[in-house]
């Protein structure tokens, strides 16, 4: 869907392209700028089939082998399976990161073998919750994932996503 | 034949929340530690109410502590002394809630997984460079959008 070039939005905002907002469910009216559908819900995936969506939040790394399991039941192919650098940092044990790191290896190597895209992302809503490139690289390092193919895969992954950020809900 | 050169290093400028450092430092003032460094903070009330206003050299001293204690725990103790992490004062960095690490190249990926995993206080790597005064005069232009923010 093509998107005129003289479209006001209610917040007066312009159409920024390199942005890419993350939303929970699919708009009923087209945006000013690329938008990722984000599901997080862990009981909807156990129960039955979910909507259509891009990137899959992982919370709990606790259970993370029975959420593989799921998804892979799934079977959807180009989905982000998304890890947030914050969640690791409100637990205050260090054994939690050692669990953390084993949950990102294996999050990362089903997503080879599915067609699925990792996603490391600081998730932060403060300045000081920030991660610099040179950070993410290094958590990458020690989870043993190389950084370059990390961001190479990562660009093919949002290429591909860019085919289908227009799409609107069907009117209701 | 011997090589007389020196470990190759690192400078790290790291930004801190200076209010949750005093959460911090209040929240383990009142738990019971092993650590002696932390018993003579707990027995010092009066230096940590003056922390709204300034940080002092003490907490610094804290706040090495505790990166290398987190450091300790994730990576061990062999590679925490590899590390050789220390914290950089002097007249000349006299930055609002910026600090500077210096740590060994080695193990300086170890170090960044450590900071950005830290929880309290939030620290985030600003800049790095492979000396302070390149740091420094990078900061200062840093320093005013980071602030800004």
């Amino acid at each position: 869907m093509k998107i005129p070039s003289d479209f006001i939005y209610p917040d007066n905002t312009k159409s920024v392209l390199s942005v890419i907002y993350r939303l929970k469910e699919k708009p009923v009216r087209p945006l000013s700028a690329n938008y990722l559908i984000i599901f997080d819900q862990i009981e909807k995936l156990f129960n039955g089939k979910p909507e259509q969506f891009d990137i899959f939040n992982l919370t709990n790394f606790n259970n993370h082998i029975e959420v593989i399991r799921q998804l892979k039941r799934l079977n959807r192919q180009n989905i982000g399976i998304e890890i947030k650098i914050q969640d690791i940092r409100n637990s205050l044990y260090s054994h939690d990161v050692g669990r953390w790191i084993r949950c990102m290896k294996d999050i990362y190597k089903f997503c080879k073998l599915s067609d699925n895209q990792f996603i490391l992302s600081s998730g932060t809503n403060s300045k000081y919750g920030l991660i610099s490139d040179i950070g993410v690289e290094s958590i990458l390092k020690v989870c043993e994932i190389d950084p370059k193919k990390y961001w190479k895969d990562l660009e093919k992954w949002l290429e591909i996503k860019k085919k289908v950020f227009y799409d609107v809900a069907p009117s209701r | 034949m011997m090589l007389r050169r020196r470990d190759k290093r690192r400078y790290l400028a790291i930004a801190i929340d200076k209010s949750r450092l005093l959460d911090t430092l209040t929240e383990l003032k009142n738990q019971p530690s092993t650590v002696p460094f932390e018993n003579k903070l707990n027995n010092n009330r009066k230096r940590i109410s003056d922390l709204k206003n300034r940080i002092y050299e003490p907490e610094l001293k804290f706040l090495l502590k505790i990166i290398r204690r987190r450091y300790s725990e994730l990576f061990g103790f062999i590679d925490l002394e590899k590390s050789g992490i220390q914290i950089i004062t002097g007249k000349k960095i006299k930055f609002e809630g910026i600090f500077i690490l210096k740590c060994h190249l080695d193990s300086i990926d170890n170090l960044l997984f450590t900071l950005a995993t830290f929880n309290k206080p939030k620290i985030t790597t600003v800049k790095m460079s492979g000396t302070i005064r390149k740091l420094i005069s990078e900061l200062n232009h840093i320093i005013i959008v980071f602030n800004d923010t």
